[in-house]
């Protein structure tokens, strides 16, 4: 035991910290060789990730950290970050700028050196400063800031090398002189006033910087206070801060906080001032120029559609060959060996109705799955869907509603656990738990297999637009529900938001590629787990019923089936739907649904008896009608979260929120449903 | 170059204007064959398609609107490139995916036949779509306009 944690201790740690989007977790896969989610937008990173680089024939332990602008922290993801660095101190900090703006992410750098911190500068994204027409004095902003400077191009791997090599250096103990800026006399003479309390308590300076720790009380940072509450002279150290305080606002007129980080930024812009130099005149970038149409009021939200259709086509038309391929193999090849073989009746039933059927009907849209993720890959790394939040950010602030939920929803397209997690880079609680409980309602990829065995059934003609149709539902339902919430249980002023654009960026193959495999891996693992234990349950409860074994005849005869397992629960819920007029089959599949949203379609597949993507439409077909069958698409997309997105709003919000999810979606789905019934068939709909 | 400007503006607008009167006659199309099956389709007009599609129609559309709209900015250069550069980025995008759809079909065809299926496709009709001819001009646009923008860095 003691040895284990005398390594962890003896291990060199390296943090990586800087503002959002500026590159953090490519140097951090370059460092590490690493597989960090990368993405064109602020707020990628939300969790601290820990990576290996050797240093020296030792493991040295490299952080990826969320973006922050400063050492004090609003939300969760940036309290992390914080924490990180000031908490766990480590050897270095790799403080990473962005060279198209240095003046914004100085601030920082400024901070973590008041800290006392080992720092390392990586400037990076220098061709993007170049490309703006900025030349930046390397040698100058050395030497103003006392640290070695790095200029590098990330996605390129240009100057990760030389990285490489300063962070050695600081690792052998390479010291970092610590960065006074003179506050001006009367904060200075606080500040020493102080310091004097503070060395009362040498636990407390060792562990800090005293300077650092005196201006941050100056500050009120409340992290920093309540650490100073611990101390023996806490009582002492407060008074003093509470009377410095109060001498330095009557003298300066103004509030201190403010004061000390507006000393700070003039600092940060002295330094910008002395090292960027504009060698060009570029009057807009070509990311202006382009972003003009894409962000325009009226433009903005048919250019978002457009996509949106084009990457459905693109998903689902282009990838039929494929689709095809698989579900040959499938639903003739294997299910044909399986039951043209001398296993038993029983055996063969279970592997040919049973498995095969029902994860088959699942894996034959892998490929229309993969093909969505590449595109919504290549949209994330090209920018495009920073700026998708940022139109749609200026329609939900109208309704008093932040921007920053928009980033989430938009990933919950993918899958909804991480669009969950990613909400902590909210800073309002309020907005912050409505963000999280609405995302469910984000057409994630889960129910794509759904949209499109019934659009196979009935729409085939334009199943593009109506799994848009579906898409787009969600998000309305998502944002009408974010605003009742909002109206209803957790009142309160919603915090301003203003979205930083990043520039366009051609997409990596590699980072593309990366993003779509870990995308699909997910997909796979449930197929291979979650699906394939459902699947297995559907089938035992379809041949059994409350009189015992019926047999695996009842897969084939609807009227057996009724009496299996399967049939007294989808009889018994089939009243609840009476208006929607859906077979007691596809109701029975929302009831095994629950785990997974896949599962409704393996588990039609089963009881409909129907192997592969071309039958079970045909069987659908017949059971229900257009418009029944729009309600059920609505109807899966609404109902429940699957138990994943459960368990991540119960680690993220609580049980009772996770409940109050459950309760809400299943009365919005049902409402629906009805409402898309009852507005139909007046408008001659069937 | 200057005394071709209004000549480009009226180029641009025009092709906006063809898109968004295709993109209305799909929609036409689409809601006959939703609300009023009885009712006649517009099949073709001058040996052009119009597929009963509404999601090609919301991006013709798109396309049309920032084509012919662009000609309200001729003011301004860089608006006016800008609208001109992501319509006819749309129209040609549409173009390589429906090429790209043609080809799955082609291949598909060849996959069903594993079942000893035998599929007809009707290859006129993929192509000879609004979205695919109208891309041809928009690709033209898009070369030029590229050209345009990066003659500036
Ligand atoms: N042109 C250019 N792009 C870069 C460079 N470094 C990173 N990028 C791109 O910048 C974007 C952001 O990169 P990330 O590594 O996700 O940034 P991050 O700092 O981790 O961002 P958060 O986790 O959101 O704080 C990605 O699209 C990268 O491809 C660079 O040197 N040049
Ligand atoms: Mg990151």
């Amino acid at each position: 035991m003691s040895e284990l944690s005398k390594a962890k201790h003896n291990r060199i740690k390296i943090a990586l910290a800087g503002t959002p989007n500026v590159g953090k977790s490519v140097i951090f896969n370059n460092l590490t060789g690493g597989r960090a989610w990368v993405g064109n937008w602020p707020g990628t990173t939300v969790e601290k990730k820990v990576g290996k680089m050797r240093i020296d024939r030792q493991d040295a332990e490299v952080i990826d950290l969320p973006g922050i602008y400063s050492l004090t922290a609003y939300s969760l993801d940036e309290l992390i970050a914080r924490n990180a660095i000031i908490e766990e101190k480590p050897d270095v900090v790799v403080n990473i700028l962005n060279a198209s703006n240095i003046e914004r992410s100085l601030y920082l750098t400024i901070s973590l050196l008041e800290m006392g911190a080992n720092v390392v500068v990586a400037l990076n994204m220098i061709d993007i400063a170049r490309e703006r027409g900025y030349e930046i004095d390397v040698r100058k902003l050395r030497e103003l800031l006392g640290v070695p400077v790095v200029p590098t191009i990330a996605i390129k791997g240009v100057g990760i090398d030389e990285l490489k090599e300063e962070i050695k250096k600081a690792c052998r103990g390479r010291k970092t002189p610590e960065l006074i800026i003179n506050y001006g006399d009367e904060v200075e003479r606080e500040i020493e006033k102080i310091i004097s309390v503070l060395e009362k308590d040498p636990a407390l300076i060792k562990k800090y910087n005293k300077r650092w720790l005196a201006i941050k009380l100056l500050e009120k940072d409340e992290d920093v206070i309540e650490r100073v509450r611990k101390s023996q002279v806490a009582s002492m150290i407060l008074k003093q801060v509470e009377k410095s305080i109060k001498t330095l606002e009557e003298a300066l007129g103004r509030d201190i906080e403010e004061y000390i980080a507006e000393k700070r930024y003039e600092y940060a812009f002295r330094i910008s001032n002395e090292c960027v130099k504009v060698v060009r005149e570029v009057p807009q970038t070509p990311s202006d120029i382009i972003d003009f149409a894409i962000t325009h009021k009226v433009f903005g939200i048919p250019i978002i559609l457009s996509i949106l259709y084009m990457a459905f086509k693109f998903a689902f038309d282009v990838a039929t060959p494929l689709v095809d391929l698989i579900d040959w193999f499938f639903a003739a090849f294997l299910y044909d060996i399986v039951k043209s073989s001398t296993l038993p009746e029983v055996v063969k039933s279970f592997l040919a109705d049973g498995v095969i059927t029902g994860i088959g009907s699942i894996l034959v849209f892998l490929p229309n799955i993969v093909f969505l993720f590449i595109f919504i890959s290549l949209l994330e790394d090209l920018g495009y869907m920073a700026r998708a939040a940022f139109i749609i950010d200026k329609i939900m602030h109208r309704w008093g509603l932040t921007g920053k939920s928009i980033i989430p929803l938009i990933i919950g397209i993918g899958c909804n656990v991480p669009a969950i997690i990613a909400t902590r880079a909210i800073e309002d609680e309020n907005d912050r738990n409505v963000t999280a409980l609405v995302n469910p309602l984000v057409s994630c990829s889960a129910r794509l297999p759904v949209y499109l065995v019934i659009a196979a059934a009935f729409f085939v003609a334009y199943r593009g637009v109506v799994v848009l149709s579906m898409y787009l539902l969600g998000m309305l339902l998502a944002i009408m529900m974010a605003l009742l919430l909002r109206k209803c249980v957790f009142r309160g002023p919603s915090t301003g938001f203003i979205m930083e654009l990043p520039p366009y960026m051609t997409p990596l193959p590699k980072n593309v590629l990366i993003k779509t495999w870990e995308r699909t891996k997910r997909f796979l693992f449930k197929a291979g787990t979650v699906i394939l234990l459902a699947t297995v349950l559907v089938w035992a409860l379809s041949v059994t019923g409350p009189s015992g074994y019926i047999g695996t005849e009842a897969l084939e005869d609807p009227t057996l089936l009724e009496k299996s397992w399967v049939g007294v629960i989808g009889k018994t819920m089939q009243p609840l739907f009476y208006p929607m007029g859906w077979d007691w089959r596809a109701i029975a599949a929302l009831f095994f649904g629950f785990m997974a949203k896949e599962i409704v379609v393996s588990t039609m597949a089963v009881l409909y008896g129907a192997a592969g993507e071309e039958e079970l439409p045909k069987m659908l077909s017949m059971a229900f009608t257009p418009l029944s069958a729009y309600a059920y698409m609505a109807f899966v997309l609404i109902y429940v979260p699957c138990l994943a997105t459960l368990a991540a709003l119960r680690g993220e919000l609580g049980l009772k929120y996770a409940i109050l999810a459950l309760i809400y979606e299943i009365l919005l789905a049902y409402l629906v449903a009805l409402a898309i019934i009852c507005i139909g068939i007046p408008l001659g709909l069937k | 170059m200057r005394r071709s400007a209004p000549l480009m503006h009226i180029a641009v607008c025009a092709l906006g204007a063809i898109y968004l009167i295709f993109a209305s006659l799909m929609l036409y199309n689409w809601i006959i064959t939703v609300f009023f099956p009885t009712a006649k389709l517009l099949y073709s007009i001058c040996g052009v398609f119009i597929p009963p599609d509404p999601g090609s129609a919301i991006v013709l559309a798109t396309t049309g609107m920032l084509l012919a709209g662009s000609v309200y900015y001729h003011y301004d250069r860089y608006k006016f490139i800008s609208c001109v550069l992501v319509g006819s980025l749309l129209g040609s995008a549409i173009l390589v995916l429906q090429l790209l759809t043609v080809i799955a079909n082609a291949i598909d065809a060849q996959i069903l036949m594993l079942y000893g299926e035998i599929v007809e496709y009707g290859l006129k009709e993929e192509i000879m779509r609004p979205d695919v001819l109208l891309g041809i001009p928009s690709a033209i646009v898009l070369y030029n306009s590229v050209r345009e923008l990066r003659k500036q860095w």
